[in-house]
């Protein structure tokens, strides 16, 4: 079973996307700020990311910076409100960015997408 | 290997209407940005650089070595410049406040240090491009059309406004400075292969049989470690980087990678040297600074201290050594900074840093002394560098047929450091 980490600090996001990424067959564990998603990917070792931008205390791009130095092939999916941030360079190394939906369709393909698609071709 | 968002999607992406507006607002941007990398290690030039950073090494008296490469920006107009430091930064961060913090900081103009202990959990970078993507937060906040990324260890004199014209002219996404060598000597550097257009088709790092490479009369183009890119294909390639499994390294993953598919242009430095005659050499061990700093001394130099982009009378030629032409019988000249004494001596090619003293009947041929250097009576001294604050005793003699009491590099060069045998440290020197 792949496993998945969101960072998120909203709750109903953290539980709406918990009931979605289950129902896709994903083990799920969260983070709610910056600084747990660093040390919980270093505890769960995840597959895939899914990283809100705007958070309390250390933001999703520090993390991402920070969860990048240990691990710089684990995919990461930036998922915010926000587009702005897409043309911010330190963005830049995610490897999808999905803006915030109540409809996950676009997250669930790009979590999807990076996980099969081209993972299996990393290892191909 | 996962696909970066940035590859599978048109770009650039959406921007929000308020984002735009402050960056119209925004100055911004408007000039290229500067990272000098000063991170190296210095190890060939041990023990030069057991206490100091490799850019902040003296050479020429009253330099160091960055101080060619900050030259060079300033008198090109380009004054926001970042130094990546690592090792000793301490020592470089000192430098480059005493001498390089009059820019003016309110009009946008810099020369500021940016350790990499707090760029990274362990203080290193992995490679040249990882020193800059762990800076990108400093790109992102300037967001300027290009970056000049530079070494802080090569002496030379360029216009880089004028590569950064010519690249912006060319359409280039990166332009490299290049400079030609003998094909025997381009074993030791990176060697490009152009196409019919003038395109970068190939990156051969320290090819073993370069004579394939060179041109009709034998030279083959080197790559000089200058490098003008456009901001956002620098990113995208800093990024894709990061993600693989490489040594990190600017010239020897990053651009033998774009130039398959991206235009690399070449710069040919003698284009963009200001007074003519190009010069370029690379001080990383103890031989090339010492010869390069013998360039200094033939009649004419083979590198004039004095830069012809100087204005008259600015701070830069106060910080001039006074150049002093040998006496009879011998064959170029010497330098002495601010400060040095030099009583009844005879000096052949010898290089004073500031408040060296030199006593009666020293004898000196070849001979570099770093700051508050004291040659005592009667010492004599050939081919050396001498580090700072170091006093030979009188009547010492070193290079002169006896034998030597340590190992000389393999053109023959001896440092006189701290703790060597014939060495005294002076109480209190600095």
């Amino acid at each position: 079973m792949k496993r998945i980490l969101v960072a998120d600090d909203e709750p109903s996001i953290r539980k709406l996307y918990e009931r979605e990424l289950i129902r896709e067959g994903y083990e799920v564990h969260f983070a709610s700020n910056g600084q747990e998603a660093v040390q919980l990917s270093a505890r769960v070792h995840p597959d895939l990311i899914v990283m809100d931008i705007r958070m309390p205390g250390m933001d999703g791009i520090e993390s991402m910076r920070r969860i990048m130095e240990e691990d710089n092939q684990i995919p990461i999916v930036i998922n915010t409100a926000y587009t702005s941030y897409k043309d911010n360079f330190l963005c830049w190394s995610a490897d999808a960015y999905v803006t915030k939906s109540s409809d996950l369709t676009e997250l669930k393909a790009a979590i999807r997408g990076l996980l099969e698609g081209e993972r299996s071709a990393q290892n191909a | 290997m996962p696909r970066s968002f940035l590859e599978s999607r048109s770009w650039p992406g959406p921007v929000s209407p308020e984002a735009s507006v402050e960056r119209a607002r925004d100055r911004r941007g408007e000039r290229p940005l500067v990272m000098v990398l000063a991170g190296g290690m210095g190890e060939r030039l041990f023990p030069i650089t057991a206490d100091r950073a490799k850019p902040v090494v003296p050479f020429g008296g009253n330099f160091r070595i960055i101080d060619f490469t900050l030259n060079n920006c300033v008198m090109s107009g380009l004054r926001r410049i970042y130094v990546l430091t690592q090792y000793h930064g301490l020592s470089l961060n000192r430098h480059l406040r005493e001498r390089w913090s009059y820019l003016p900081r309110e009009v946008g103009e810099f020369v500021e240090a940016v350790p990499s202990k707090l760029r990274t959990p362990s203080g290193l970078y992995r490679g040249t491009a990882d020193a800059i993507f762990r800076n990108l937060d400093i790109i992102e906040e300037d967001r300027p059309e290009e970056i000049l990324v530079l070494s802080g260890d090569h002496i030379y004199r360029a216009d880089y406004d004028a590569l950064v014209r010519r690249h912006s002219e060319s359409g280039a996404d990166a332009t490299v400075l290049s400079g030609s060598v003998p094909a025997a000597e381009a074993t030791q550097f990176g060697v490009m292969h152009f196409g019919a257009d003038g395109r970068i088709e190939e990156f051969i790092e320290k090819p073993a049989d370069p004579k394939p490479h060179a041109d009709a009369l034998g030279r083959c183009p080197i790559n000089l470690g200058v490098y003008c890119f456009n901001t956002r294909f620098l990113v995208q390639q800093l990024v894709a980087d990061a993600k693989r499994k490489t040594a990190h390294d600017i010239g020897r993953d990053i651009l033998p990678a774009a130039v398959k598919s991206s235009r690399v242009h070449a710069q040919p430095l003698e284009e963009i040297t200001p007074g003519g005659v190009p010069y370029w050499r690379d001080v990383g061990s103890i031989d090339s600074l010492f010869a390069a700093s013998m360039d200094l001394l033939t009649s004419p130099p083979g590198f004039d201290l004095r830069d012809p982009r100087w204005p008259e009378g600015s701070r830069f030629e106060e910080l001039l050594p006074a150049r002093v032409e040998s006496q009879v019988g011998s064959s170029g000249a010497s330098l002495f900074s601010p400060s040095a004494q030099v009583g009844r001596a005879h000096l052949d090619r010898a290089i004073l840093s500031p408040r060296v003293k030199v006593e009666d009947g020293a004898i000196l041929e070849e001979a570099i002394l770093f700051e508050g250097v004291r040659v005592g009576r009667d010492a004599r001294l050939r081919r050396v560098v001498v580090e700072e604050g170091v006093c030979i005793p009188p009547g010492a003699s070193v290079g002169f047929g006896e034998p030597d009491i340590q190992v000389r590099t393999p053109a023959g060069v001896l440092v006189v450091a701290r703790g060597h045998p014939i060495a005294e440290v002076e109480s209190g020197a600095a």
